[in-house]
């Protein structure tokens, strides 16, 4: 095959693959599940490759093997091996304990590997939760009047009350679930809920342009690439 | 009894999961780095890393479990398995392909790295005093560094003066950039190396080297790019890039527009509902998508404005707000995670 009818190929069969997944808007059918199986496949042959290639390989194993060692015309080096890097054997020796969850007789040792690692997803999120809620906390005090010298900035101080306010209210709404009664714990919980929604629809805007903006460029490809290849096969088969 | 002992053996293994970091976070800096923990921090964390890197075949076996059964026992949808399958070996296959092509390329490319690392190595230790001792005195390393750099000019112009090389360059476009890419960058190495070898002071000579460790980067760039060039032509390559750009993008970007069909459809429903709440939703998701495309702003103009202004303040004081209450919900659930009160069933033996 030629380099053109190489790039024929992947224009024809990307249309296909298109048409194929938007055929499940009619209903489902085999040809949707067919390629939603092949992408499923695909996907997961990329993953590992990519992981090894990206991480595992640079980042421990070549490292571990002194591969990242280079020797300069002088006699030097760029830097020596760090013995301590053979210890990256113990975490890989262990999560290969994730392998024994096929062995009936030893998939409690699987379970070691588990639980370490989600007592270490809880301590990371632990270090993420003070990392991460500290400084949104202090950049939430925000100045309800604005003045810069002399002047009172109308919009800024309206923006950051407007801020406040909201960001009160939804915590008020989010935090205190139970039944209000009280006028002010009704309103308060109310505003909450408005803005909250607001923030919804604000989030569905970007959702939806953003599968939009998809959904344009695979139409884009569909009608000039696609078809103009498809096109060109056929007027040179009349042809 | 002995159910008993793996369970607080997992259990132990939990807690043990989460002590670092949690202990990393809480302990004042000095400590951590009369420790030595602070400069080892990093490569602790990959070891983390590595206990989940090794794990990547798991997903392999289980796919290969459970459509290799429904291949094997021809249950419905085996026709749909043999193409998920077939899908990932010849992904793995490819992939695996590509990254070797990628270190055969960096191979190629070495002498000129070497030589780039040993022009930034010289000005950096020259700045040492500490790492200047271990090393011979600056000008046998500057002499030593001219030497490997006329070298690595004179094999690489001679590497790429002969036949089969010109033969490329005529049938491939690329593989012409990037030969007259190098042949220019040749030209300024030399004119570096011509540099160092004149100059009379240590600063001059330094700052020659510091242009050669740039030369030789660039170089060591180009010659990966000529062997991307000459390699792009080859079959794996070509059913890489077929699997990557006609299945791999094309699926994986239908299938997310698609969602965007979906989110619009269940967002109608959900308008249709006459209440306060949905009314503040629609108006919120209009202006949010009108301030984003030109007819918005035919419409009214100051509707990007608008629309930036939602997002920055109502929006974001609302996203912070409910991450406050997520981010306590994940704290607790952290906790618990981390002392296993979440799950007794996961701990347990069955």
């Amino acid at each position: 095959m030629t380099p053109d009818s190489w790039q024929l190929a992947t224009i024809l069969v990307g249309g296909v693959a298109t048409i194929a997944i938007y055929s499940f808007l009619i209903k489902e059918n085999s040809l949707y599940r067919f390629f939603e199986h092949l992408f499923i496949g695909i996907a997961a042959g990329y993953g590992p490759v990519y992981a090894i290639r990206t991480n595992l390989w640079p980042r421990i194993l070549e490292p571990m093997l002194g591969l990242d060692i280079m020797h300069f015309p002088d006699g030097t080096v760029s830097h020596s091996y760090n013995p301590l890097l053979m210890l990256y054997l113990v975490p890989m020796l262990f999560g290969m304990l994730y392998y024994f969850i096929y062995s009936r007789r030893f998939s409690w040792l699987a379970k070691l590997v588990i639980g370490f690692s989600l007592g270490a997803s809880a301590g990371l999120t632990f270090k993420g939760f003070f990392a991460e809620i500290i400084p949104q906390i202090v950049t939430s005090f925000r100045p309800l009047v604005v003045f810069e010298g002399e002047n009172l900035l109308g919009m800024e101080s309206f923006s950051n009350t407007v801020f406040i306010v909201t960001l009160l209210s939804v915590m008020y709404y989010f935090f205190f679930s139970f039944r209000v009664s009280g006028k002010v714990d009704k309103g308060i919980s109310f505003t909450g809920r408005w803005l909250m929604m607001t923030c919804f629809g604000a989030y569905f805007g970007s959702t939806v342009m953003a599968r939009m903006a998809l959904l344009v460029e695979r139409l884009e490809f569909l009608i000039i690439d696609w078809w103009g290849a498809l096109g060109g096969i056929i007027n040179s088969t009349v042809a | 009894m002995e159910g008993g002992y793996r369970q607080r053996l997992v259990k132990f293994f939990t807690f043990l999961g989460g002590v670092y970091f949690v202990f990393e976070f809480l302990m004042p800096q000095a400590i951590l780095k009369s420790w030595g923990i602070a400069e080892r921090h990093e490569a602790i964390s990959l070891g983390f890393v590595a206990i989940g890197l090794v794990a990547f075949g798991l997903g392999i076996i289980n796919l290969f479990m459970i459509h290799g059964s429904k291949i094997v026992f021809r249950r419905k949808g085996w026709l749909n398995s043999i193409a998920l399958l077939t899908g990932l070996l010849m992904m793995v296959t490819f992939s695996a392909y590509d990254w070797r092509l990628d270190l055969r390329h960096e191979i190629n490319s070495r002498d000129a790295v070497v030589v780039a690392e040993f022009a930034r190595d010289i000005v950096m230790v020259n700045a040492d005093a500490e790492r200047r001792a271990s090393v011979p005195p600056l000008p046998v390393r500057l002499q030593f560094l001219a030497e490997s750099a006329e070298k690595l000019r004179a094999t690489t112009a001679e590497a790429f003066t002969n036949e089969a090389v010109a033969a490329q360059t005529r049938a491939n476009r690329d593989v012409a950039v990037a030969v007259t890419n190098i042949s220019e960058s040749l030209n300024v190495l030399q004119e570096s190396v011509q540099r160092l070898n004149a100059a009379d002071n240590d600063e001059a000579r330094l700052a020659a080297a510091q242009a050669i460790s740039a030369n030789a980067s660039s170089l060591a760039f180009l010659k990966k790019q000529y062997g991307r060039a000459v390699t792009a032509d080859s079959y794996g390559k070509r059913v890489y890039s077929f699997l990557f750009n006609a299945l791999f993008v094309s699926l994986g970007s239908a299938m997310f527009s698609l969602l965007g069909v979906y989110i619009a459809a269940a967002a109608y429903r959900a308008f249709r509902i006459r209440t306060v709440e949905s009314s503040l939703m629609m108006l919120a998701a209009l202006i949010v998508m009108l301030g984003q495309i030109p007819f918005g702003r035919w419409l009214y103009s100051e509707l990007p404005e608008i629309r930036a202004w939602l997002l920055e303040v109502p929006n974001a004081a609302a996203t912070r707000a409910i991450g406050f209450g997520a981010l306590v919900a994940s704290l607790v659930l952290a906790f618990r995670m981390w002392f296993s009160i979440e799950s007794d069933k996961f701990s347990g033996d069955k």
